[in-house]
């Protein structure tokens, strides 16, 4: 095994291209390259991956018309709760709250390569998507959009470590951060060690920070953890969406933002 | 051997990479293709040529994989590197020969990407070894072996 010097010279101006490179990654112009690359991947992606939802077509076709009468019974309950609520609202004098547009998305390429976790999906934003856009899908909180091309934006989930969300527990009301465990688990930091909190209690996120809309189902309490020494509990969380079958989600913009 | 084919091969690993191989992923964990193919021709290359090949590549699958622009290229360099050199005065592999050098490339690659992903993460290096790494090379060379075995040894014997 004998190298070269030209070889060794090779090897270190790669490895020094690639370092400046993961160095400037939130650099605007990186930023410009990676959103057109992206839109221009897009359109091959997606065609690829509508070879694979062939098969499972009618399938989906049936489970969605059975998700569809649920939905349309849930649905009836919901706007007898949204008119209390209205009535209820003008008479305590709250302000109305800010909506979200959603805008569906079909998932059209997927990463898990290691511990990085992203989906690609087929709307960008000429759609109307914008960087920081929370995703969504029946389940939960998906992700939130990192990178905007013209038909295609990158998804960062909700197991990626560059991932942080202000939750709440929806029974108790206390607040916590949730974050990626480093496994198939989201960690809740932040809770008090005297907070209550059991097995089997819904985290939702609190709408703190002013990105995600409050209220949306993030996951299940599996496991607590208590540290004499500590003032705050370990709270691991199982996340409520099955990243492994994500087909198709759906993005949320403020009405009236421009970020 | 050409470098056009090694390099549409590679691009199609990319594709394939990003819109069908979490069909095949374990517990969260995919086999890397484009490593896959890389190690593959690294050894039939002079090393710059494979250091050049595993660079593009990697800026590749970072544009299409949403991961940090560098950390493929940085990864997939060092692995193609390591390979390159190792095998150099190599004439002929066998399965050993060529499990021993997937095996190589791909513990490089896993633990350079997850390593520099991980970087101050709660998971620490051996839990991020542990987790990513070692499962994900471990898959790498099984899929790299049976690809291996599907084609005619004498296509690949001689390098």
């Amino acid at each position: 095994m004998s190298v070269t010097v030209r070889e060794w010279a090779a090897f270190g101006l790669a490895l020094f291209l690639s370092l400046v490179l993961l160095a400037s990654n939130e650099h605007r112009q990186v930023q410009f390259i990676r959103a057109t690359a992206l839109s221009g991947a897009a359109t091959l992606n997606a065609a690829l991956t509508s070879l694979r939802s062939i098969p499972a077509s009618k399938k989906t076709i049936r489970r969605l018309s059975a998700e569809n009468a649920r939905l349309l019974l849930e649905n009836a309950r919901y706007r007898e709760a949204a008119l209390e609520n209205r009535r209820l609202r003008q008479l305590l004098g709250f302000r109305r709250r800010s909506k979200y547009e959603v805008i569906p998305a079909q998932v059209i390429a997927k990463s898990l390569e290691g511990a990085v976790r992203t989906i690609t999906v087929d709307v960008g934003a000429l759609d109307g998507v914008r960087k920081d856009d929370p995703v969504v899908n029946a389940s939960g909180l998906v992700g939130r959009v990192y990178l905007v091309g013209k038909h295609s934006a990158t998804v960062h989930l909700l197991l990626d470590r560059n991932f942080k969300v202000a939750a709440l527990i929806e029974r108790t009301r206390v607040n916590g951060i949730l974050s990626w465990s480093g496994g198939e688990y989201c960690l809740l930091e932040d809770v008090p060690a005297r907070a209550d909190v059991g097995i089997g209690d819904v985290i939702v996120t609190s709408g703190l920070g002013g990105i995600y809309p409050k209220g949306i189902r993030l996951g299940l309490v599996v496991e607590i953890s208590e540290d004499v020494t500590s003032i705050f509990k370990t709270i691991f969380v199982r996340p409520a969406v099955d990243f492994s079958r994500l087909e198709e989600v759906a993005i949320l913009r403020r009405q009236g933002s421009e970020r | 051997m050409q470098i056009l084919p090694i390099a549409l091969a590679l691009i199609g690993a990319a594709i394939l990479q990003v819109t069908f191989v979490d069909l095949i992923s374990v517990f969260s964990i995919e086999p890397n293709l484009p490593l896959i193919v890389l190690l593959f021709f690294v050894p039939r290359r002079p090393i710059i040529e494979g250091l050049g090949l595993a660079f593009l590549s990697g800026l590749l699958l970072d544009l299409l994989a949403g991961s940090p622009l560098g950390l493929s290229s940085l990864s997939l360099s060092v692995a193609a590197f390591l390979v390159g050199a190792v095998s150099r005065d190599w004439v002929e592999v066998d399965y050993q020969k060529m499990a021993r050098l997937f095996l190589l490339g791909s513990l490089a690659f896993e633990v350079i990407f997850n390593g520099v992903y991980l970087l101050g993460s709660e998971l620490g290096p051996v839990g991020g070894f542990l987790r990513y790494a070692l499962p994900g090379a471990v898959y790498d060379v099984g899929i790299g072996m049976l690809i291996l075995a599907a084609l005619p040894r004498e296509w690949w014997r001689k390098i």
